[in-house]
């Protein structure tokens, strides 16, 4: 294990850095692609924030019951592929819609965290959350594969 | 590709494109001269230049755009030539298009290209969709667009045999070998695909001019609305309505997601401007099926961003960040055709 700070203490740092100290320095497309750079640090800080809960397992046991084969992550997930494009999987199976649900939500709040339609996604998996999940509190951040907060 | 060129070898070759257009320039103009000659953007193989025609009487504002002659040709690309054919029909109608001055001879020896006049607005969705001086081009601007649209769908362009014709199955195979090209799954893309193949609208009546990348970007934005539309390359024989569809995708609202033209307008104020202007009346239910596609086309455009950032081609930030939008497609997909189930349908033992 290594030790302090975190690696996403060490990022954040980095991100904060860019933002507030060299960007506002640089001219137009110097400050764009420094700014877009930051924003690419953020995406790999969050996913080591989300890791903690190991959604990797999680995605493989949704894939393993929804396509009822074991494999890697990427074997599983072309094997779904394969069920939906060759009409094996039905559209409105509710395990296809819960896995899609949660593993979208979990990328984009990877990648871009404040993209609208990502926003608006979430607002409407919390109002369907209550016979989705366990209860939520509100002290952690939103975790979309787990269904926790 | 990274190029390593010292900055004296490329004042070089602007000094040689000068001379060239030149040249060029006195054709239009005789005895005038280029200057303040500027790079727009480029690649390898296309490029915008900024420059002024100065002689007798006022500068001429003018964009050159320039591609290497052996990159003409590639699949689904228009030439250049052949684009500026296509925007000189647009402009004789009456349509809002930058006027074309010259095109590029083979004996100029500056590839293939055009000369155009350089219109003064705004393409930068953050301003256009923000800043106050727009607000009244704004509340204009998605009637503007359903009627240039209109017009662009009614020109007639029967005799100009380099357009493609495609029709709506053919545009969704084309697109789905696209995304097995990257070999990169995705549950949510092969269910919009099965989808966009279950809802499949019959081929319209006659294929019209689809201006095929009508948005944010293309559009050059002045304080009184609609000013210029740009780059027609991707110009084809086809189904009118998927240019209405493509300018709802939700990645062109920059945020803005209860606006879905743009993130500047309504659907009903496109289809009035399009209505008002001679276009047929749009048929929602077609123009959600492009936008659907639509999306799905940003999406595969995106993993195609990824691929070249992963086989080395384009390794910057930029590249890779955009690789990464694929998944905001996802999420937009997610909406539009995935129902939330009403109770958890996996067994307990995890999450």
């Amino acid at each position: 294990m290594q030790g302090l700070p975190d690696n996403t203490a060490l990022l954040a740092s980095v991100e904060a850095f860019l933002k507030d100290q060299v960007i506002p320095g640089l001219d137009g497309a110097g400050s764009f692609r420094a700014r877009v750079s930051a924003n690419v640090l953020g995406m790999v800080r969050r996913y080591l924030e989300q890791g903690g809960v190991d959604g990797a397992h999680d995605e493989r046991e949704m894939l393993t019951q929804l396509t009822g084969k074991k494999g890697t992550l990427l074997g599983q997930t072309a094997e779904l592929c394969h069920q939906i494009a060759e009409r094996e999987v039905a559209l409105d199976d509710p395990r296809l819609q819960e896995y899609l649900w949660r593993t979208i939500l979990a990328r984009v709040a990877v990648d871009q965290p404040n993209y609208s339609g990502y926003k608006r996604a979430v607002e409407q998996w919390e109002a369907a959350a209550d016979s989705l999940t366990a209860p939520l509190s509100d002290d952690e951040p939103f975790n979309p594969l787990s269904g926790e907060r | 590709m990274a190029e390593s060129v010292s900055d004296s070898s490329v004042a070089a070759d602007l000094a040689a494109m000068t001379e060239k257009l030149t040249k060029v320039v006195q054709r239009l103009r005789p005895g005038s001269r280029v200057e303040n000659i500027v790079r727009l953007t480029g690649g390898a193989n296309q490029q915008m230049w900024s420059f002024d025609v100065v002689g007798q009487g006022d500068a001429l504002p003018v964009v050159f755009r320039q591609a290497s002659s052996w990159n003409q040709g590639a699949e689904g690309i228009m030439s250049l030539e052949n684009e500026a054919v296509l925007i000189g029909r647009a402009g004789k109608a009456g349509l809002p298009v930058p006027e074309v001055y010259e095109v590029l001879k083979p004996e100029d020896g500056l590839g293939s290209g055009y000369l155009m006049a350089r219109i003064s607005g705004e393409t930068l969705p953050p301003k256009i969709l923000r800043e106050s001086r727009f607000a009244t081009a704004r509340s204009k601007l998605a009637g503007q667009c359903g009627e240039v649209l209109a017009g662009i769908h009614q020109l007639p362009v029967g005799d100009l045999g380099f357009l493609r014709k495609l029709t709506p199955a053919e545009m969704l195979e084309a697109l789905y070998q696209e995304y097995q090209s990257y070999e990169e799954p995705r549950p949510m893309f092969e269910l919009a695909f099965r989808w966009l193949r279950d809802h499949v609208p019959a081929d319209p009546d006659t294929l019209a001019l689809v201006h095929g990348d009508f948005r944010h970007g293309n559009l050059m934005v002045d304080e009184s609305g609609l000013a210029s539309v740009l780059d027609w390359e991707l110009a084809f024989l086809g189904d009118p309505m998927a240019d209405l569809g493509w300018l709802c995708v939700n990645s062109w609202r920059f945020g803005n997601i209860d606006l879905p033209v743009g993130g500047f307008g309504t659907r009903e104020q496109l289809f009035k401007g399009y209505r008002a202007a001679g276009g047929q009346s749009p048929d929602p239910q077609r123009v959600r099926f492009w936008e659907i596609l639509g999306t799905l086309r940003w999406g595969v455009m995106c993993q195609g961003m990824a691929a070249s950032f992963v086989a080395g081609h384009d390794t910057s930030p930029e590249r890779g960040a955009i690789g990464r939008r694929a998944s905001e497609v996802e999420v937009d997909l997610l909406r539009e055709l995935v129902p939330i189930p009403e109770r958890r349908a996996f067994n307990a033992g995890f999450a």
